[in-house]
């Protein structure tokens, strides 16, 4: 919120709720990775139950990251950043959080669609709000794919960025990620 | 005349009271009923912790069964398992295949009750047997009824029956290899009925 208070630095909040993102999305494309070659028997449907569980926690974290920033404003992109830089900074980051929030979702919807329960870590049932369709499997089972090569891509340049700043710019754009660092 | 009309009249008293009173009553004496439409014969299992539900499109039914007297009834239903339908195809198909219900090699399921009672609250119960693959087992199959006029046949009675049995899926070797494990996909298997018939007013 362009009237709140910037930090200099992402706080402890920011800092953990996005290295615990980074976590649970790498964990979800290595199970993504193995899961979908397995014949369908009780170790297919446990790992996909994971693989939906780790996805749909992914989903609440990011609902919280985006309140936590209308209460907690993200500090400001360094001085003397080319305007090209700044746009395209303020889209990736808009993008990764469409996509995180929409990754989830449409998997879920995937599930729905091919009558499979969305069981989180066998604790609860999440209600299934679709019919069973078979076309809607197949489409959101396409758009889930593609969808998870376009945000590992997103997530590449993310990193890359976030490089460039250290090594190259040699601004503190990766380091107020980081804890330690003073504020 | 009038005496022969007598012993004539005095002879089909008999008869229908010895039918009424005391003499036992073959099963084919309940009124028969036709399955219509609508009509489920279907099941709930629980998929790691989560419920996923199915039925059988096809089935044949034959009943007998008169409410006022349960004892005469007898209920036979044959269900063609290949026609399973969880609304997903790769499970329909896993289901279908040796190491679950074996379509191939059985292609029906049965259940024959030829002892009907009344049961607790109103309700019935039908005692038979239940055959899944090769296996025969003994089970009670308890329902509730509900008869009224058909709402569009003149004539007719619908009655709708709808019962839930509890099986355990490895007593009848609904589970063979991996699918033995019962972790994620449970043992326990809830079998639904929701028949729908009619039969002529008599």
């Amino acid at each position: 919120m362009a009237s709140g208070f910037h930090a200099a630095r992402y706080g402890a909040v920011a800092q953990l709720a996005h290295w615990l993102v980074f976590l649970l999305v790498a964990a979800l494309f290595g199970i993504a990775w193995y899961m979908t070659g397995l014949p369908l028997g009780p170790e297919k449907i446990r790992i996909y139950n994971l693989h939906k569980s780790i996805g749909a926690l992914v989903l609440l974290l990011m609902a919280l990251r985006l309140l936590w920033r209308q209460v907690s404003p993200s500090p400001r992109l360094p001085e003397g950043m080319a305007d090209w830089e700044r746009a395209a900074a303020h889209a990736s980051h808009a993008l990764l959080y469409g996509l995180l929030l929409a990754q989830p979702m449409i998997g879920i919807v995937h599930s729905w669609s091919a009558n499979f329960p969305v069981v989180v870590f066998g604790l609860f049932t999440l209600p299934n709000l679709t019919s069973p369709s078979e076309s809607l499997k197949n489409s959101s089972g396409a758009l889930h794919y593609w969808n998870g090569w376009v945000l590992l891509a997103l997530i590449a340049l993310h990193a890359a960025a976030a490089l460039r700043h250290h090594f190259v710019l040699r601004d503190d754009v990766l380091r107020r990620m980081l804890p330690g660092g003073k504020s | 005349m009038t005496r022969l009309f007598g012993i004539l009249a005095i002879g089909v008293l008999a008869v229908i009271g010895a039918t009424l009173f005391g003499m036992p009553v073959s099963a084919a004496d309940a009124p028969v009923w036709t399955v219509e439409d609508g009509s489920l014969v279907g099941f709930v299992v629980k998929q790691g912790g989560g419920p996923v539900e199915g039925r059988f499109e096809r089935f044949e039914a034959e009943i007998a069964f008169d409410p006022g007297a349960p004892e005469s009834g007898q209920v036979t239903v044959v269900i063609d398992v290949g026609s399973i339908n969880s609304e997903n195809r790769e499970r329909d198909d896993t289901i279908r295949s040796a190491d679950l219900f074996d379509v191939a090699t059985w292609p029906t399921a049965r259940f024959a009750a030829a002892r009907l009672n009344a049961g607790e609250g109103g309700g019935f119960e039908a005692h038979g047997e239940l055959t899944l693959r090769d296996v025969t087992r003994e089970v009670v199959l308890p329902f509730t009824l509900e008869v009224q006029d058909h709402p569009e046949a003149d004539g007719q009675l619908q009655a709708r029956a709808a019962g839930e049995l509890e099986v355990l899926r490895l007593d009848y070797g609904i589970g063979q290899g991996i699918w033995r494990d019962t972790s994620v996909v449970a043992d326990q298997v809830v079998i639904k009925i929701d028949i729908v018939a009619r039969r002529p007013k008599s």
